[in-house]
């Protein structure tokens, strides 16, 4: 009766997600160099014992950086991520449960945002804000509310008027218990699959915008940082410009076979 | 045609909003472009003349309206880091190389997208069809500015196929940017061609799915004449949504790209233009991406409609 065909993705995805939180957590507090400290006499080093990734442009130690870095990034993105998803579900469950006018407008606003490539929109706000690592998570967390508003939506639409809503509406059940503890399970894995997807946009974002120098501000070490400081040096010392970008390549493959799990969880 | 009226009428009353919303944010920063012109040791005086000359002084609804006003004939004003260049003349170059990039990235992308797509649904759940939806996950995965990176060094600097960072604008040399900017084009399409062929894959095998297919089957006609006469032109319609989304992100894309290759497009640009606070440019470039991303979807819609006419245009 039990037997279940094992989910490889789920697991496989769950398992890099979860070595590459933990190194960037114990990154934290420890790494085996120091993070900013500048060393001279080692500069754009290949991959050795002493440094498993090599060092950077200023004798820094890729490895401990980049580890560290991708802590920054796990914080960044996990913010913003939750900013959009309080917000998105918040509005989602009001605006599907009550629909009328104030759905009309927020649903209008949030198919326009929708329309557009988010790195688009995160530079936009950027330029309003300014540049630093707080605008960052608020300009993508602000972007990531629509697709967590559409998913609860519809499903609150979905369930309104199904059997077991009314009941619990026959029965006295106030509003906001219905909304929470009656329709909101149903969307659980959507939600989750949302998360996923969401946070890796928020991933390359971060990334991306501090690739361009608009993110995560030095000293402070940012993968995306890395892999531009990296590139006038390509041709010395490739393996700076590698190290950190096979990172984030890791760690939003691991997401997406999370993702891909949850898919098949829920098929 | 009333269908047309109004969604054209949809396409300006957009374009206002985000306009009036831009320009009323920029207004509203602290620091506006006197003082970034002048720098911050700039006496008073000097600042308010300045501010009397750009027409700062005037209120934001007014200058507002004259923005407007001079917008409709293509005319977005002065850049403020280049003093004495118009917005247009810099706009003008780039958006020949931006353009550029974008259509030989579309282009690369539905050339291997698509065969690999059918390749894909003909050898359903065997191995080529494992191996293919394999890399086209690991693909997804990679972020296009590092895929540049990786592309500069394989191709830049090891095998010497291009000199990264030595673009030649195409005005001057055509087929020398057009080689450069394969690239480029590489590290954008290949990500976005990998959500391609997946959604191309799980589009058909889903159409295959369908009652009629079995009909057809039944009659005697064979998988492929089912697929490539009747099951790729119902696919077609959810491929052509989501080509066109791509599309745009394709646009958004190059922002990074231009960037990692030295390209000089609108992307680099608005980026330099965000960092040094030249507001003039990233409106006008602002208002012409929104510009673009309308319109693609109002063609979405007009498409949606040829290609099949049970879409009503009251719906849109």
């Amino acid at each position: 009766m039990m037997k279940m065909k094992k989910n490889w993705n789920l697991i496989i995805g769950l398992s890099i997600t979860g070595v590459i939180l933990t190194a960037a957590v114990a990154a934290q507090f420890w790494t085996p160099y120091s993070v900013t400290e500048m060393d001279a006499s080692s500069v754009n080093l290949a991959p050795s014992l002493v440094h498993l990734m090599g060092t950077d442009n200023f004798g820094r130690d890729v490895f401990s950086r980049t580890l560290n870095g991708i802590g920054i990034t796990f914080l960044t993105a996990s913010l913003a991520v939750a900013i959009g998803a309080f917000a998105g579900i918040l509005l989602g469950a009001v605006t599907g449960y009550y629909g009328g006018l104030f759905d009309e407008l927020v649903m209008g606003v949030v198919n326009m945002i929708l329309a557009f490539p988010s790195i688009l929109l995160a530079l936009i706000f950027i330029s309003f804000l300014g540049v630093g690592t707080g605008n960052l998570i608020a300009a993508l967390g602000i972007l990531y509310i629509p697709p967590f508003v559409r998913i609860v939506r519809s499903e609150m639409i979905r369930c309104r008027d199904l059997d077991f809503v009314r009941s619990a509406r026959v029965m006295g059940v106030g509003t906001g218990r219905i909304i929470y503890s009656h329709i909101l399970p149903n969307a659980l894995i959507s939600i989750l699959s949302t998360l996923t997807v969401t946070f890796n946009n928020a991933v390359l974002s971060e990334a991306g915008m501090s690739y361009l120098g608009l993110g995560v501000q030095p000293p402070v070490p940012s993968l995306g940082r890395m892999l531009s400081e990296a590139q006038p040096y390509l041709g010395i010392n490739p393996w700076y410009g590698i190290f950190p970008g096979l990172l984030i390549l890791l760690l939003i493959l691991g997401i997406a076979l999370v993702n891909e799990g949850l898919q098949r969880e829920k098929a | 045609m009333n269908y047309i009226i109004r969604k054209i009428i949809t396409l300006i009353l957009t374009l206002l909003l985000i306009s009036a919303m831009t320009f009323g944010a920029f207004s509203v920063i602290p620091g506006d472009a006197s003082v970034s012109r002048l720098g911050t040791e700039a006496t008073q005086e000097q600042i308010d003349a300045l501010r009397a000359e750009m027409g700062l002084d005037r209120p934001v609804t007014e200058r507002y309206i004259s923005w407007v006003r001079g917008a409709v004939h293509g005319d977005f004003g002065e850049s403020l880091r280049y003093s004495g260049t118009t917005v247009r003349e810099l706009l003008s170059d780039r958006l020949t190389a931006t353009v550029l990039l974008a259509v030989i990235a579309l282009a690369m992308m539905f050339v291997f997208s698509v065969p690999l797509a059918l390749l894909s649904v003909h050898f359903k759940n065997h191995w080529q069809d494992t191996l293919i939806s394999q890399l086209v996950q690991l693909a997804m995965a990679v972020p296009s500015f590092f895929l540049g990176i990786l592309l500069t060094y394989f191709f830049g600097i090891a095998l010497k196929l291009f000199q990264p960072g030595k673009f030649v604008a195409p005005s001057e040399d055509f087929l020398g940017a057009v080689r450069y900017l394969v690239f480029p084009a590489m590290a954008i399409a290949l990500p976005k061609g990998a959500m391609v062929t997946r959604f191309i894959r799980n589009a058909v095998l889903g159409e295959m799915k369908k009652d009629y297919v079995r009909t057809a089957r039944s009659k005697g006609s064979s998988r492929d004449r089912i697929l490539y006469r009747h099951v790729l032109r119902n696919a077609l319609i959810p491929v052509i949504t989501f080509a066109a989304m791509i599309a745009v992100q394709i646009l958004a894309g190059s922002i990074v790209v231009e960037q990692v290759f030295s390209v000089p497009g609108v992307g680099r640009l608005l980026v330099s233009s965000i960092s040094s606070r030249d507001y003039p440019v990233v409106q006008a470039i602002v208002i012409y991406i929104t510009a673009i991303v309308v319109i693609m979807n109002f063609a979405i819609d007009l498409i949606y409609q040829l290609a099949d006419p049970r879409v009503k245009g009251d719906q849109g």
